[in-house]
């Protein structure tokens, strides 16, 4: 199987690809120069005097057009993304489908409605409003360069969507790990509205080319960055324009005492938080905290979490896993043993030979990183109002925190999470569907893309 | 007075012909999961009890990690031995208690002369690494004295001290031996051998080794000197040595097993076979090459995880899950090394790139 992996300005012709080869599928990406670049900026940031002009919730109204055809599978690029993306993402062939599917439920109308009111951006951007004792007026970026990375399905989706949204072009370098999904789903903008679609550049090249990053970033308002650490803070080191950096992050459960009454429900929607994207997002529990006390322990906890692994393991089968990942995999899992043969307090549930999922109950309450791969960490908490000390260490990681307790007790324990650096609580079971207002670091999605002038009069 | 099965251990590694491997493999895990309440519970947890075993492959392997975390001993151990820790730094060792050395010793004793000493020679050995005075805890050290004793003709010496290696008393000797026509042993770890020949080459010192003279070098560089690859290293050897390829034998070993793997090249040649070099599995012990996803043998050729069974490690843990990634060549196998840390796919924080920045 061959297909196109980028999407350019209608305009841009006469360049020469190259392919990547992943297995049995082909991509195809243009061999880019730093000249060839420029002149995809250039038509970029002309298409974008168009789209400047329309209103947010029109652009909206098509955005939202454009994933509801994503719903629909005998669509000829969701069919392409169904067939392709197993291949290149190591996804299986059901989570690749289940996770478009969270995609489309994610981004309706509705959803785009709420990031626009709640940014109240679009007056600001058609002239100088009051605010405070002067006057003010706010400017989307020209462009806007988004980088990516990792396999997970729309990862960076957001900040391409809200960048659409004000009007600012975007220039968009795929993760090597999936260079497909984004130029598909820019094939499908511009195919429901060619205008919004000359303002995307879905592009790959290998990271690092200083030659052509530095014309993405140098013509670049604002650029939107994914990956790890070193990563992030390596690219900030070269761009002299507004830096928008996404580090590597991790996620966890807490689950109260008081809900262990229908223990097996909790512990069914963790497992889904966990399997989903075979726990590769940064939105994934790497492990779960019990509190002692309920009507069933931790320990007891682990066991039905399990079971409730093992149920999802055949829903969504897990994708394949590298040799080294499964040595890294066996390695984590095999120190665990050891530690349980030492005579810590610590049990293991997971299929006796193969590496789909595991459950460890470890007594020790410090937070750990799991190594992934559908490996779930249970550890005990003795009250839900000590959750701050194990976080103290993680602070700068931090991402999401599901939860499930009764709701007199969610306000306390929100504020302890949200104090200790979380900046996303919400039930188990919904923790891989954020909605698009989430503020994601901490920061605001839209507003963050603004540049403000005052004017004192 | 100890357990029959140490002794029918031990006969089988001094004249292996008088029994078979299975049965015997069977009583050493029945006796293990008994004496060793460790092991128990690690078994147990796998769902794994004296009555689901019946075949020398079903015996659980231990991970490695195991002997870094307790003590696996089945009896009170005569002599523990210390992992010495890899290039990944600072890590918690391992440690292995033999309760018999006897076993231990015949097993080595019989590993070293079939693939270092097949034509019966015996030479003068210049071991470069630390004697066991020096480093009690090291088993290569343990082992290079037990060859010593056995088999080390006179001026057997080290030439590693507590400040490093004697790198010019070695040249020295190795001058002399070359004018006297003496043949040697060299024995040593690799980066010691690197260093040797990093001298040497800097210097523009060569050798014409007498004949028969051979080598063994062992374990990976651990950061203490600049890393080679197979191929090239037994070019050196050639080139700076003047010692030919058959005779330089690669010896495969850990702190946590008795026994140890040698490459077959000189035996081969010895006794007039053709094949492949690889390194060859003694009697007493098996090795798998597993994949590292169903934990099924790979065949021929695909690199996976080692497991090794080992009767020799009849004082502790016989079946051992390790980290290193190899693949089967003929009745044998190859190292091909440590599996590197896995890349993160997605968006999540990773162990490997948190320890990345540590």
């Amino acid at each position: 199987m061959r297909m196109a992996a980028y999407h350019l300005p209608s305009q841009v012709s006469g360049f020469v690809t190259e392919t990547l080869s992943f297995g049995e599928v082909t991509l195809e990406v243009p061999r880019l120069t730093p000249a060839l670049l420029g002149e995809v900026i250039g038509h970029l940031e002309t298409a974008r005097e168009r789209l400047r002009k329309r209103k947010g919730r029109e652009i909206a109204g098509i955005l939202s057009e454009v994933f509801s055809r994503w719903k629909d599978r005998t669509d000829p690029l969701r069919r392409a993304a169904e067939m392709a993306l197993p291949v290149v993402t190591r996804f299986s062939p059901a989570m690749v489908v289940h996770g478009l599917d969270l995609l489309c439920q994610g981004y309706g109308a509705d959803a785009f409605d709420q990031l626009l009111q709640e940014a109240g951006a679009e007056e600001d951007l058609e002239g100088f409003i009051h605010l405070g004792s002067h006057l003010s007026r706010a400017y989307a970026p020209v462009l806007t360069t988004h980088v990516l990375a990792g396999n997970i399905p729309g990862v960076g989706l957001p900040g391409l969507i809200a960048a659409t949204l004000l009007g600012s072009a975007s220039l968009v370098k795929t993760a090597s790990a999936d260079p497909l999904f984004l130029s598909l789903w820019a094939a499908s903008v511009a195919r429901q509205d060619p205008e919004i679609g000359e303002c995307l550049a879905v592009l790959w090249w290998r990271g690092g080319r200083a030659d052509l990053e530095s014309v993405a970033f140098d013509h670049a308002e604002v650029v939107v960055a994914y990956g790890s650490e070193q990563t992030v803070h390596e690219l900030q080191g070269r761009v002299r324009s507004r830096f928008l950096g996404h580090g590597h992050r991790v996620s966890f459960g807490v689950v109260g005492r008081d809900v262990l009454g229908r223990a097996e429900d909790v512990a069914e929607r963790a497992a889904y938080d966990a399997s989903l994207f075979d726990q590769q997002g940064c939105l994934s529990p790497h492990c779960l905290y019990v509190e002692e006390g309920g009507v069933v322990s931790p320990k007891e906890f682990a066991e039905l979490l399990a079971s409730a692994m093992a149920t999802w393991a055949e829903r969504l089968p897990p994708g394949s896993l590298t040799r080294d990942e499964a040595v890294a995999v066996r390695k984590f899992r095999g120190g665990y043993e050891a530690q349980g043969m030492a005579g810590r307090d610590i049990a293991l549930f997971m299929h006796p030979q193969a590496l789909d999922w595991a459950v460890i109950y470890d007594a020790d309450p410090t937070f750990t990183l799991s190594c992934l791969h559908r490996t779930v960490l249970v550890k005990p908490v003795a009250d839900l109002s000590e959750m701050g000390g194990p976080l103290r260490a993680w602070r700068p990681y931090l991402q999401a925190a599901g939860v499930a307790v009764t709701p007199e007790r969610i306000g306390r324990l929100a504020g302890e999470l949200g104090r200790a650096g979380v900046n996303r609580i919400c039930p188990i079971g919904r923790m891989q569907v954020p909605p698009l207002t989430w503020h994601q670091e901490g920061r605001f999605l839209l507003r963050d893309l603004l540049r403000w002038t005052d004017l004192e009069v | 007075m100890r357990e029959p099965v140490v002794e029918r251990v031990l006969n089988f590694i001094r004249e292996p012909g008088q029994e078979e491997f299975e049965p015997l493999a069977l009583e050493v895990f029945a006796f293990q999961y008994r004496q060793n309440p460790a092991y128990r519970r690690f078994c147990d947890g796998r769902g794994m009890t004296l009555d689901t075993i019946t075949s020398w492959k079903e015996i659980p392997p231990v991970p490695t990690a195991a002997f870094k975390l307790v003590d696996l001993s089945c009896a009170r151990p005569e002599h523990v031995f210390v992992t010495s820790g890899t290039s990944q730094g600072a890590e918690r060792r391992g440690q292995h208690g033999f309760p018999w050395l006897d076993v231990y010793h015949s097993s080595l004793l019989a590993g070293f002369a079939a693939y270092l000493l097949p034509d019966g020679a015996r030479l003068r050995m210049l071991i470069l690494a630390p004697p066991p005075h020096l480093l009690p805890t090291s088993s290569l050290s343990h082992m290079l004295e037990v060859v010593r004793k056995a088999y080390g003709g006179e001026g057997s010496a080290y030439f590693v001290g507590e400040t490093g290696i004697d790198l010019s008393g070695l040249v020295r000797t190795l001058r002399e031996v070359e004018a006297r026509r003496e043949p040697v042993c060299l024995l040593g770890t690799s980066f010691a051998f690197v260093q040797l020949l990093d001298v040497c080459l800097h210097e523009g010192w060569g050798f014409r080794l007498p004949e028969g003279s051979r080598l063994m070098d062992t374990g990976g560089f651990k950061g203490r000197s600049r890393e080679l690859s197979r191929d090239e290293l037994l070019r050196l050897y050639g080139e700076v040595l003047g010692i030919p390829e058959t005779l330089c034998i690669n010896e495969y070993g850990m702190t946590e097993m008795g026994s140890q793997f040698y490459d077959n090249a000189l035996s081969n040649w010895v006794h007039g076979r053709t094949r492949a070099r690889f390194k060859e599995v003694p009697l007493w012990v098996r090795t798998r090459v597993l994949d590292p996803v169903t934990l099924e043998d790979l065949s021929e050729g695909e690199v996976g995880l080692l497991a090794h069974y080992d009767l020799a490690n009849c004082g502790s843990v016989m079946a051992i899950e390790t980290e290193d990634l190899g693949y089967r060549v003929g009745e044998g196998f190859e190292v091909v090394g440590r599996a590197p840390g896995a890349e993160a796919r997605g968006c999540s924080l990773t162990v490997e790139e948190l320890q990345e920045r540590r």
